[in-house]
């Protein structure tokens, strides 16, 4: 953890902004990869198992997470949701949208929960009540909160024991349930209700909690980031930590309307723009290997990415420098930790928002 | 003047809270007491929003929802038919104020009630024209203050001052051109002593779909809901502006498919006539307009400019 004393001329408090380690012990930087992420061919099934009718806000992309998890996983999934945007929009009570075993648990024990899900499977395949050769998936669909903050105990637990669960964790960035409050994952400068930007604070002062590093440091199978925006790589991790033998961990990122404050219509855009800029880096630890599976030969200002959003909207040019160079030092460390340079240098010629066909 | 209840139902997102505060705080700088209280469920942005707003001269000192209001307020023409128990609870002579883009006449006809005065505004072009956005809270304050008289102008765009601190002149023009376009439909006969047809029920507001209400021992074990009872939720309702397909510049990359939330885009066979008057069937982009919220994503990752986005309400 690095501190920075007076950032802000005339702040007295200290800012600390996490420094992202990925030299963990054990864990070596894959061979050269082919890109197989980008130009794979793959066939998604037709079937829905994340039925339309849901209260999610409109151009939420919990939505999207959610259609294309149950596509990969099959109708043999038992989902586990935690308190958050998507238990209580999903499910109201004569209603539920999952075409999936869904149970909806308590805010902190998601991981607990799961294991015991995963437990009984095994003991019921033992007495021969479920074939033993079936393959049942058991997922945590939780949000920031309930993995980051409340959850993270049951979680460490679950990771530490080696159940065979796919940890999903979709990361918009704060409690956007309950209005906006802050949270671990919640990124430096951003305004929130319980971090609100004022005349000398520029929001919030901490910055992300790398939680895809803190769950490979467990040691297990597969831990993965990923990003909507980018469903091809998204799919295969998901294929990826279906196919894990033990606990996997996916840290999605996930674009919020009401709470990043952008137009609903900018929901992918703002996702894209997150890769572009380097703030986000698709990454996967594929049993013990680094890899970075979503390369950036050129990235764009973190501007971009920050002048989309409301919440970003009171930084001044010295705060916006200072966001940067957060996102260039982490980018530095993964490049540093591949030995080459994965995600590019800025290059500010580059147009903000890429025309698409009109 | 006594005391006026109203009800305000729009969707979440519309400002529909905010502007009941803005007319309390106006009708409190102008004198009066007021109490603004709304009612939402667990539901997002988009949703069915109510909110109750009383205005007296004297203190208030109940809290309860209004079972019979005086004025009903909707946000947005296409709650009328989900809403129909609200409208039906207006008393005869009082007002209905509706933000619509149809004709006023069409607007009367939709509602058909002849025994109460119906006020039809633009609000979202206004809102668009002066704020940029598609908040229509601020000219649906405008034509309640000119219909009822109350509250004044002035105090209006006091109130803007209070509650939101920035936009205030942009806010203020469209609350004053809606005072001033207002189209207002007088009702054919009013009978004072008629009591509306029915009143506001406390419970289940926000149920749509062929539920039945049961007693508490009836209620599914342990909570448990069944899968597809979602589908029975028609959120296609909640959208502005709905997507349209150009099927000629369509090259079927279906991206619009991969991003949108909702499974409201689809796939289907279409028949197309060829160069010689052969009929074939190809496949086809396609909306379910049932489910589809209109957030305007497929419009916005379309490679080639296909999809593009209609007002309609």
């Amino acid at each position: 953890m690095s501190e920075a004393r007076g950032r802000f001329g005339g702040i007295r408090e200290k800012i600390y902004i996490r420094r992202h380690h990925i030299t963990l012990p054990g864990v070596k930087i894959a061979e050269e990869y082919p890109g197989l992420y980008e130009y794979a061919s793959f066939e998604l099934p037709q079937e829905e198992f994340f039925l339309p009718g849901h209260g999610l806000c409109a151009s939420c992309t919990i939505g999207v997470i959610a259609r294309h998890m149950l596509k990969v996983l099959g109708p043999d999934t038992i989902v586990v949701n935690p308190t958050g945007c998507a238990e209580v929009s999903t499910v109201v009570y004569p209603r539920g949208n999952w075409a999936v075993p869904w149970i909806h648990v308590a805010f902190g024990n998601g991981g607990a929960v799961a294991s015991g899900i995963e437990a009984a499977i095994k003991a019921l395949k033992r007495r021969g009540v479920i074939d033993s050769t079936r393959k049942i998936n058991v997922v945590v669909f939780a949000g920031d909160g309930a993995t980051a903050d409340i959850g993270f105990q049951a979680l460490s637990g679950m990771l530490e024991r080696g159940h065979r669960v796919i940890y999903v964790m979709y990361d918009n960035e704060g409690y956007m349930n309950t209005g906006i409050q802050r949270s671990g994952t919640t990124p430096f400068g951003a305004s929130t209700t319980t971090a609100p930007a004022g005349r000398k604070v520029p929001g919030n002062v901490t910055h992300k909690k790398p939680m895809a590093l803190i769950a490979a440091a467990h040691g297990i199978p597969y831990v993965a980031t990923a990003n909507p925006a980018y469903v091809h790589d998204m799919v295969y991790k998901f294929k990826k930590a279906a196919e894990a033998d033990g606990p996997s961990f996916l840290h999605i990122l996930q674009s919020c309307t009401p709470g990043w404050r952008f137009e609903p219509k900018y929901a992918i855009r703002v996702l894209e723009l997150a890769t572009e800029t380097g703030y986000w880096v698709n990454y996967e630890i594929d049993r013990g290997e680094f890899r970075v599976t979503m390369p950036v030969p050129k990235r764009k200002p973190v501007k971009c990415f920050l002048q989309l959003q409301g919440r970003f909207r009171h930084l001044k040019p010295e705060e916006v420098e200072t966001i940067q160079a957060v996102v260039d030092r982490d980018v530095a460390e993964i490049n540093k930790a591949m030995g080459r340079e994965v995600i590019g240098p800025v290059d500010p010629s580059l147009a903000c928002i890429t025309p698409r066909g009109k | 003047m006594g005391r006026i209840e109203t009800v305000w139902v729009g969707r979440g997102g519309q400002g529909i809270v905010t502007a009941t505060y803005i007319i309390a705080n106006a009708a409190i700088i102008d004198g009066y007491y007021a109490i603004a209280n709304p009612e939402f469920g667990a539901e997002r942005r988009g949703a069915p929003v109510k909110a109750f707003l009383t205005i007296s001269d004297a203190p208030i000192e109940d809290q309860e929802p209004i079972k019979m209001p005086d004025v009903a307020i909707v946000f947005d023409d296409k709650l009328i038919d989900l809403m129909r128990f609200v409208l039906d609870a207006v008393r005869p002579g009082g007002y209905i104020i509706i933000n619509s883009g149809k004709p006023p006449e069409e607007v009367k006809k939709i509602v058909s009630r002849d025994d109460v005065y119906i006020v039809v505004l633009d609000a979202i072009d206004i809102a668009r024209r002066h704020v940029k956005l598609d908040v229509p809270n601020g000219p649906l304050a405008g034509a309640f203050s000119k219909v009822m008289g109350l509250p004044k102008l002035e105090s209006i765009r006091q109130a803007f001052e209070n509650q939101l601190g920035k936009a205030v002149e942009e806010n203020f023009a469209a609350t004053k051109e809606a005072f001033e376009t207002a189209t207002v439909i007088p009702p054919a006969r009013v009978d004072p002593s008629a009591r509306p047809k029915g009143v506001i029920s406390t419970t289940s507001a926000f149920l749509a779909g062929p539920y039945e209400i049961v007693e508490w021992t009836a209620v599914n074990k342990g909570g448990v809901v069944f899968p597809g009872t979602s589908l029975h939720y028609r959120t296609g309702g909640w959208r502005i502006e709905k997507p349209v397909i150009d099927h000629a510049k369509c090259i079927m990359c279906r991206k619009c498919w991969l991003y949108c939330p909702d499974d409201a885009v689809i796939e289907a066979w279409r028949e197309v006539e060829g160069p010689r008057g052969r009929k074939f069937r190809m496949k086809a982009i396609e909306f379910d307009y049932d489910f589809c919220k209109g957030c305007s994503v497929c419009a916005e990752v379309c490679p080639t400019g296909a999809i593009q986005m209609v007002r309609e309400i």
